[in-house]
């Protein structure tokens, strides 16, 4: 009894993900996912832009998971590589606008007045502009590439963490308990890090690994549509991409990465969902 | 009870607007003043202006016009710095007890958080020292110090509440609905470790409340207000035997009256 | 007089959490006479709105009752109301039972304006001709609940009245389909004391004139002394005590009455301490195997601990369940 009450937050939320069906299968193949891209190497013996002009557009088998692409490239190592850039993409800029997001979302709540107004205008602005039209006129202005995708992205995603942040944050500061630490002559940055903070936690976790497949979605049309990552980058809407021509004569081409940006979307979207029933304080119980 | 002033209030007047050049007049124009050692309830019906005249009292808000005095130097016009002295010499309780406890805290931390702000134990034994005191004082277990506030009942909330509220020994305790959110039986525990703890720690209070009963209970002088003013003050025992105000006099009727009471 | 109303047999009610039923009203016997106000009161938890929920068929999703609810009609005919479909629960509902709720505010309709609210019923059922004949009906009721200007109130919406205001309108909802029996959950809760003694005198008024019973569900010893004719206590989902209210108030037999009654701060009695109830109330599901009462009680003995009093009638109409009391 007492050791159980020593744990902390994240050892009680690991614990929670045990016992929680969808939160387990889910984080588990997201596990094994990111073992599987990182670890490529061990997985694979071909190279993945290695050519092999004699093999091209071979069927599944062979030696060949899922058969080899018109230039007789591997599918399958394609593929581990391609998740490679799909995960990058789906951690870095969604954690980064999560940073970003926060960070304004607090400041709008905590000064009110000027700086509140310009930024939720400017979060207003971002989510009103339909975030693939956005992320088209940055690549095009940038040129296409890793960075400039992770860029556009930050910028399509942090107003609405911005908001939702900010008005999480305006219901704390009105509660009793921070009341009640100002009338014990706390500071501001005090009732930040100890009542704000955390309770705005669970709040950003479940925003963050909601947005997570949104980012991968918006990474593989970019892609798909040719702006996004450019060749010899591997990335699984750019595969998907190229195969489109010979979708009929050979659909494992498209739909063996397509299948894989499904997976890994449907994983990320059933964990955030799961996070979100664990961290709602209205079904923990003691 | 001294006769010596603790915290007053001259002419303060606290209104919100309402949009266009409509103001609601929360406070108007309402002095007072609180003794040394003495228990003042603030009885009134919803609305009528008492909880923002104890966050006026307590410079959780600012007033639009008047003065506040605690011990006789004017704290209205401080402000952030100069004001933090005073925060420590005055905590609330508040209404529910639920909501004023931060759930992601254990009830440490819950406690130790103004020891903390004001640095009262240097080294962590004596800081552990302290807190488990004053769970011994609200009547709390040792083992619930490392519990969270959604582990306890209704009425041991509250107790953390009051533990947080004494742990800096402040002079004067603001009670505001303390006793509103709990059930009878709970309740009448409470107000007796209110009633205990005053005593023990000589504190003075100011209790404020819409329920005359526990009022009668537990104050020794009372104020009537209504529509943002004091209409009546006066000792608790010549308010219920002869309540001067008619407002008063309506209050004090409209109380159902259990079994054979003398009242109404 | 023993016209009965309702009569509610044996009424057990548990909520599933997890893998175990947790037992929130245990067998509770209630009888309701014409014309009579019946008070349920106890402290939060202990069951008395989940039993006023089985009679309407409200209850929460995971909970689940068993036992009789028999509605006696004036001709003799009794209908067990747990036995009902949904459909002709609801026409109980509406007509022959209606319901006040705590919170005036969250039981209103935002959207609609209190007219059309309260002529809901007739629409519904049917009791109209014609929408000419629903108004009028509305209009007199609003107007006998205490709200000035029916006419003109008629199309206001909640907001715009104050929470007396909107109980009143509460209370005019309940009532338009002249029900015989009214449930009234914490009716004046959320109100202040001077609407609260209004709101009481209203509901007395509304059973006296239209001879209709109510069963008052409340925590508050006041509330039961100035509405009620006969008083349920009810702890941890048992009945403790049954008596008139005159009865109870003048000699309250249960450890758990005495108790509630001598922690309520009173005016004109000014003691240095209140003598309380020690403890806590327990956690539903953790109660102890005998009386529920026992580790809270002031003169348990051992037995308290293993076995459960059953009922015992020590004065005409006055009841209690506790092993202390049979021996006087």
């Amino acid at each position: 009894m007492k050791a159980e009450r020593k744990r902390n937050t994240g050892q009680e939320l690991f614990r929670a993900c045990l016992h929680n069906k969808a939160a387990l299968i889910s984080g588990l193949i997201i596990l094994l996912i990111i073992l599987l891209s990182t670890f490529a190497p061990l997985f694979t013996h071909y190279d993945e832009t290695g050519q092999d002009l004699m093999n091209r557009l071979m069927p599944p088998g062979n030696g060949h998971l899922f058969g080899t692409d018109e230039l007789g490239r591997d599918v399958f190592t394609r593929i581990l590589y391609g998740t490679r850039v799909s995960l990058l993409i789906a951690l870095l800029p969604t954690a980064l606008a999560a940073a970003l997001g926060t960070a304004l979302g607090i400041c709008a709540a905590s000064f009110r007045g000027a700086t509140d107004f310009i930024i939720m205008r400017l979060a207003d602005i971002m989510l009103s502009i339909p975030g693939m039209l956005f992320a088209m006129v940055v690549l095009y202005t940038l040129g296409g590439s890793l960075a400039s995708v992770v860029i556009s992205l930050i910028l399509i995603e942090w107003g609405e963490t911005a908001r939702v942040v900010r008005s999480v944050t305006l219901k704390l500061r009105e509660s009793e308990f921070v009341e009640a630490s100002v009338s014990a002559g706390a500071g501001g940055l005090h009732v930040m890090i100890w009542h704000i903070l955390p309770n705005l936690l669970p709040t950003i976790i479940v925003l963050f690994t909601l947005n997570i497949p949104a980012s991968i979605l918006s990474e593989s049309a970019l892609s798909f549509l040719g702006i996004g990552i450019q060749p010899p980058q591997v990335s699984l809407g750019l595969m998907t991409g190229a195969s489109r021509q010979y979708l009929f004569q050979m659909p494992w081409l498209a739909l063996a990465p397509a299948g894989m940006i499904m997976v890994i979307v449907l994983s990320f979207h059933f964990f955030g969902d799961a996070l979100r029933d664990i961290l709602d304080p209205g079904r923990r119980t003691a | 009870m001294s006769e010596e002033i603790l915290i007053s209030a001259r002419n303060i007047t606290k209104s919100y607007s309402l949009g266009r050049k409509k103001r609601h007049i929360a406070v108007n124009d309402v002095s007072l003043e609180l003794y040394k050692g003495e228990t003042l309830a603030l009885v009134g019906e919803s609305g009528c202006g008492k909880s923002t005249l104890a966050r006026l009292l307590m410079r959780l808000i600012k007033a639009d016009s008047g003065r506040i005095c605690f011990e006789g130097t004017d704290i209205s016009a401080l402000s952030g710095r100069a004001l933090k002295p005073y925060r420590k010499r005055m905590q609330m309780i508040f209404q529910d007890p639920a909501s004023s406890l931060d759930p992601r805290l254990r009830i440490r931390d819950i406690i130790a958080e103004p020891l903390r702000v004001w640095r009262v134990c240097p080294d962590k034994t004596e800081m552990e020292r302290r807190i488990l005191d004053l769970l011994d004082m609200v009547e709390l277990k040792e083992s619930m110090i490392d519990w969270y506030p959604r582990e306890l009942s209704g009425g041991q909330k509250q107790r953390v509440g009051i533990a947080r509220a004494i742990a800096l020994d402040p002079e004067l305790i603001i009670c505001d609905e303390s006793v509103s959110a709990l059930d009878v039986s709970v309740q009448a525990q409470i107000l007796n470790l209110l009633k205990r703890l005053k005593k023990e720690l000589g504190l003075s209070c100011l209790f404020i409340s819409h329920d005359l009963s526990v009022v009668n209970f537990i104050a020794d002088r009372v104020c009537v207000m209504r529509g943002g003013v004091i209409c009546e003050t006066a000792d608790t025992e010549t308010l219920y035997a002869h309540p001067g105000h008619e407002y008063t006099r309506y209050l004090l009727s409209s109380i159902p009256a259990i079994g054979d009471d003398p009242v109404s | 007089m023993s016209d009965i109303l309702l009569e509610i047999k044996n009424l057990t009610v548990s909520v599933r959490n997890g893998k175990s039923d947790i037992p929130i009203v245990k067998g509770v016997n209630i009888e309701i006479q014409r014309g009579e106000i019946v008070g349920l009161v106890g402290e939060s938890g202990c069951g008395k709105s989940m039993t006023a929920r089985s009679v309407m068929g409200i209850l929460p999703g995971p909970a689940r009752k068993s036992g009789e609810i028999l509605w006696h009609e004036p001709d003799g005919t009794v209908t067990d109301l747990t036995g009902l479909s949904e459909k002709a629960l609801r026409d109980m509902c509406g007509l022959r039972i209606g319901m006040v709720f705590q919170e005036p505010m969250t039981s209103l309709n935002p959207m609609m304006r209190i007219g059309d609210q309260v002529a809901e019923v007739l629409r519904i059922h049917k009791l109209v001709r014609n929408r000419e004949e629903a108004r009028e009906k509305v209009i007199r009721l609003l107007k006998e609940v205490g709200i000035e200007e029916p006419a003109l109130r008629y199309r206001s919406y909640p907001h715009e009245l104050s929470g007396g205001m909107r109980q009143r309108v509460m209370i005019a909802m309940a009532m338009i389909g002249e029900p015989g029996l009214l449930i009234a959950d914490e009716p004046t809760t959320a109100l202040d004391v001077t609407i609260e003694a209004q709101i009481l005198r209203l509901i007395r008024q509304m059973c006296v004139s239209r001879h209709m019973s109510a069963l008052v569900i409340t925590h508050n010893m006041g509330v039961v002394s100035a509405l009620c004719d006969r008083v349920y206590v009810m702890y941890m989902g048992r009945i403790m005590e049954r008596a008139s209210t005159g009865q109870l108030f003048a000699n309250p037999l249960h450890p758990y009455t005495r108790g509630l009654l001598s922690s309520l701060p009173r005016i004109g009695k000014n003691p240095e301490y209140l003598t309380t109830i020690p403890g806590n109330i327990p956690e539903a599901g953790r109660e102890p195997v005998g009386c529920e009462f026992c580790l809270r009680c002031s003169d348990d003995e051992r037995r308290c601990f293993f076995e459960r009093p059953s009922e015992i009638e020590t004065d005409e109409g006055h009841y209690v369940s506790c092993f202390m009391c049979q021996r006087v």
